[in-house]
């Protein structure tokens, strides 16, 4: 977690040293850019930086420029390794740098440096990397293929990158996936319903109570029932990998209804794809886009949905529990848009709206009775 | 070219030179407010995610163009939002009487007196060297390229100098948080 961090913090400080100089050519300003929109961890860690190089303009103000440049002219000439505290110094050695200057302490640190990286990612590479976020927290990871996930609150995730294959497991909850193309190395996400397969896109996945939805933001997502890929795995005769989708070859994917054979659903932007435990096949949908992806800005957002629903919904962001009091309530249908954080507003619409009242029981539970006797 | 939208793209960019212009004379507050809130590692993640979700609705072109600048005035205008207990819902909307009445509060002056120091003794820990290339670029100002004749070194050394120096500020300043709030 820390060396995670600690990681972050030197590409930053990379970024920051670049930054605002004359010379920042714009293919690396571009791929700062991309740096800075892969995560908020990035953003923070950047922002964090700058302010300490602020600071920098005060700690620095009563300090001799030339008696300072001196000092360090003079501490180079002696011959010695300039040390740089802890692992600072690796940053520094791992430079190829001009040639003739590296001196051989440092040349022997920089490749141990490179040997310790190397050893870390075949560590990483080799087995699933789990992620998961707990009661309203969510977490952007960058992934090193360049993709990005976003996990909502209370999700599990587990990734497993091989030389052939990206597969993530949504175990549950829901993730918004950006992923970077490869066509060599397909993406794909498995919930305990559906498989899901991407080359380059955006897309978003929730699997929550027994229902699996996918929201595709852009490009092109292939979905397919779980229970049907394994039909489809049986009966196919020569299978060329385990986890392979079938028809991604292109030969049962051309199809925007659900395909024959396999189920194989291929969907394009703004359409979304159910697929319901007890129902069968995938059910495909015009979606929303902005209220499938809202819980990024940790907006609530309903569209006719179950009172029981909104309330699980909040739930997942607050110690604050929602209960219904009512069968009657719990299956009125919801319209708006609310703040995750914020359940006493909530209770606050409901009231207004003459659809509930909100009684306040000890330990944060917010009770929903009836705001009306229920008529007879 | 539609006239229209050549009328609209001159106002925009009379807006954008207005708002600019409030922000220059603003900036040392603000970025005070920016500061503090980054010193605190609650505030600092909620400023970073929702400056992020704003990063993320500019336009490509826009912030290749100017990363940093972007950023930062995203940053700052999230700050002021956040002082001036509203949300408002563009980048650039920025109201000079509500920064009027927005001088840093003692507990703002304290965290920034806090960091400073922290951050000056974490920088004495550093060799000459990186001491001498921070100094320049922060205080100075100069380029990674002028640096490098002034010390006698590589382009590339001042740049590995200028990101290992602040980078070693950051990591301690974490290290001496975590120390202060306990096992985190």
């Amino acid at each position: 977690m820390s060396a995670r961090r600690n990681r972050i913090t030197d590409e930053a400080a990379l970024w920051l040293a670049q930054a605002q100089d004359s010379d920042f050519p714009k293919a690396a300003r571009e791929e700062f850019a991309s740096w800075l929109a892969a995560s908020s961890e990035h953003v923070q860690e950047y922002l964090s930086l700058v302010a300490i190089s602020r600071d920098f303009r005060e700690v620095f103000a009563p300090m001799d420029a030339d008696a300072l440049v001196a000092l360090a002219r003079e501490s180079g000439k002696q011959g010695n390794v300039v040390e740089l505290p802890g692992a600072e110094a690796r940053l520094a050695a791992k430079s190829s740098g001009p040639g003739k200057r590296l001196r051989r302490k440092q040349v022997w640190a920089g490749a141990a440096a490179l040997l310790i990286a190397a050893a870390a990612g075949l560590f990483f590479a080799s087995g699933p990397t789990v992620y998961s976020t707990g009661i309203g927290e969510q977490a952007s990871f960058s992934l090193q293929d360049g993709s990005v996930v976003v996990l909502n609150a209370q999700s599990s995730l587990e990734l497993d990158y091989t030389q052939s294959e990206r597969t993530a497991r949504l175990a549950s909850g829901e993730a918004l996936f950006n992923v970077k193309e490869d066509p060599a190395r397909p993406f794909q996400v498995v919930t305990e319903l559906a498989l899901i397969r991407a080359v380059g896109t955006s897309f978003n996945v929730r699997q929550r109570d027994g229902k699996t939805a996918v929201t595709v933001v852009a490009g092109i997502v292939d979905v397919q029932s779980l229970d049907a890929w394994r039909d489809d795995e049986e009966t196919r005769p020569n299978r060329e990998g385990a986890a392979r989708l079938p028809g991604g070859g292109g030969a049962a994917a051309g199809g925007n209804a659900p395909a024959g054979g396999g189920g194989l659903v291929r969907l394009t932007a703004g359409q979304q794809a159910r697929i319901e435990e007890q129902a069968a096949g995938v059910v495909v949908i015009d979606a929303n886009i902005e209220t499938a992806t809202s819980w990024r800005e940790r907006r609530l957002v309903f569209e006719s949905r179950a009172l029981s629903e909104v309330a699980a919904e909040f739930n997942l962001y607050s110690n604050a529990r929602i209960v219904i009091g009512n069968a009657d309530l719990a299956a009125k249908l919801i319209s708006g848009a609310f703040d995750a954080d914020d359940p006493e507003s909530f209770a606050l619409f409901l009231a207004a709206a003459d659809i509930a009242v909100a009684e306040r029981r000890p330990g944060g539970t917010l009770l929903l009775r009836p705001a009306k006797p229920p008529k007879r | 070219m539609r006239p229209g939208r050549q009328r609209q793209g001159r106002s925009e960019v009379r807006e954008k030179a207005e708002a600019e212009q409030l922000f220059a004379d603003h900036r040392d507050r603000l970025e005070a407010h920016l500061r503090a809130r980054l010193a605190n590692p609650q505030d600092a993640a909620e400023l970073a995610q929702e400056a992020y979700l704003r990063l993320l609705r500019v336009k490509r072109p826009d912030l290749v163009r100017h990363p940093q600048a972007y950023l930062f005035r995203i940053a700052r205008n999230l700050v002021h939002e956040m002082y001036a207990g509203r949300r408002a819902h563009n980048d650039a909307g920025v109201d000079p009487d509500l920064l009027e009445s927005e001088d840093p509060s003692p507990y703002d002056l304290a965290v920034l007196a806090n960091q400073r120091e922290a951050v000056e003794r974490a920088m004495k820990e550093l060799p000459p060297k990186c001491q001498a290339a921070l100094l320049l670029r922060w205080r100075e100002g100069l380029t990674q390229q002028e640096i490098a004749e002034r010390m006698g070194l590589s382009r590339q050394m001042v740049q590995k100098y200028l990101a290992a120096g602040i980078a070693h500020c950051r990591k301690r300043l974490r290290r001496t948080a975590a120390g202060k709030r306990g096992s985190p």
